[in-house]
């Protein structure tokens, strides 16, 4: 109780809540992080990890290692538009593979081996199959569109691009599984 | 002279050795049987224009390739900072500050120049402003339209464009003048100018020497997998196989 009162009292709750509403304006706006965000959150939140560091070693962390001209690829991945053409490319990528299968079960059954007369084969073999197409297609696609130089400018390596690609196949074959499983 | 941190705190008399950003030393690098580079190094200062220029096949672009993770050599030694580098990537030298610029297209062909360019400066947290680069590189009109309906030069413009925006510390281009009209080489070195003074060293390739050369200050001369290095271009031009090499076809009799 006595560290609440001490560390919750009025104007240390106030201006807690004026800093985060500073700090998540500038998020919200895709911007650097004003001067002094993380020392006056120094000063409110006393046990992090800048709490245990000297003032001058706290005000140095705060200036140096988030240098202006850094690559920072956490906060700007799903806001690079590059990044997420590249991710809505694979999801209709994986349409095109999903109709592509369907259209080869529905008219021409028995093609393929899994390939039974259903229209929606499921399961992990073709689940698999359908992600490793999906990621094939997405990497022909960035060779012919020349992208693997804007990637790699972007601080993006092929195999962080190709993860990502994957990601929207897994999803929509996981949810595909899962529906056709509810209805039995 | 570039400063050496790690000499900060050493005794007078200490001798203090000269750091380049990016040093690719004795690139041995071959294709099957072909030996495409014998010995070839290129050496970039902070804050100067390198350009490299050579005929056709005699190992430019090779060299940029490995210089910017884009191949790995057979031999030779490619040292960032003074530190060598065993095998690095291009995604990751340029995390560190690089840019490559190819001779192929750079651009996204489905997003507009000005996307790109925002992306790229936010990539970076440089701040950059898209319309301000525009109007530096005289494409202001065209920002808001995809580059496949630009035209060479605008494409290369924005491609220099997209690299402005990153505020790289080396901006590596790969013959950025091929197949652009004066106009536009003028407006593109210009541009390169621009940002080697604001803290960007700059590496350029070409044929065109008439033009390369003013803009530059060093110069290698990459002749049949080997490296020439010329303090500076007028040393270049004094040199009488390097003249003989680059401009002995006169300029053409067409006012008679």
């Amino acid at each position: 109780m006595k560290w609440q009162r001490q560390h919750l009292s009025l104007p240390v709750v106030l201006r807690a809540s004026l800093a985060y509403c500073k700090l998540a304006s500038c998020l919200r706006r895709r911007q650097r992080r004003p001067a002094g965000t993380y020392l006056n959150l120094r000063c409110l939140l006393p046990h992090t990890r800048l709490s245990r560091m000297s003032p001058a070693r706290a005000h140095q962390v705060h200036t140096t290692d988030q240098p202006a001209n850094q690559w920072r690829p956490l906060r700007h991945r799903w806001s690079n538009p590059v990044f997420r053409w590249q991710v809505a490319h694979a999801a209709r990528l994986w349409l095109l593979v999903r109709a592509a299968i369907a259209v080869l079960g529905f008219f021409l059954p028995g093609v393929l081996p899994d390939l039974q007369p259903e229209v929606l084969p499921t399961g992990v073999p073709m689940a698999v199959f359908v992600i490793v197409v999906v990621v094939a297609l997405a990497w022909v696609s960035e060779i012919r569109f020349g992208l693997k130089a804007l990637h790699a400018n972007l601080g993006y390596s092929s195999p962080n691009i190709r993860i990502a690609t994957a990601i929207p196949a897994l999803l929509a074959e996981t949810l595909l599984g899962v529906v056709l499983a509810v209805r039995g | 002279m570039a400063s050496c941190s790690r000499c900060a705190d050493e005794p007078l008399g200490h001798v203090l050795v000269k750091q380049y950003l990016v040093e690719a030393d004795s690139i041995v690098k071959r294709f099957g049987e072909k030996l495409v580079l014998k010995a070839a190094s290129l050496r970039v200062e902070a804050d100067t224009v390198t350009a490299l220029v050579g005929r056709n096949g005699h190992g430019k672009s090779t060299l940029l390739r490995i210089m910017c993770g884009v191949l790995q050599p057979d031999g030779g030694s490619i040292r960032l900072n003074g530190v060598a580098q065993e095998s690095v990537s291009t995604a990751d030298l340029c995390r560190r500050g690089l840019f490559y610029l190819p001779d192929r297209d750079l651009l996204h062909p489905h997003l507009t120049v000005r996307i790109q360019i925002e992306t790229a400066s936010r990539v970076r947290g440089t701040g950059a402003d898209a319309s301000g680069i525009a109007n530096l590189l005289g494409i202001s009109e065209r920002i808001d339209v995809k580059p496949t309906r630009l035209s060479g030069g605008e494409r290369r413009r924005a491609e220099f464009a997209v690299a402005i925006a990153c505020s790289p510390r080396v901006l590596v281009a790969d013959e950025p003048l091929r197949g652009i009209s004066p106009l536009d080489a003028e407006q593109i070195l210009q541009a390169l100018r621009f940002v080697a003074t604001g803290g960007c060293s700059v590496v350029l390739t070409g044929h065109e020497v008439n033009l390369i050369l003013p803009a530059a200050d060093r110069v290698y001369w990459c002749v049949a997998g080997t490296t020439r290095e010329f303090a500076s271009p007028l040393e270049a031009l004094s040199d009488f196989a390097f003249r003989r090499d680059f401009m002995a076809s006169r300029p053409p009799a067409i006012a008679r």
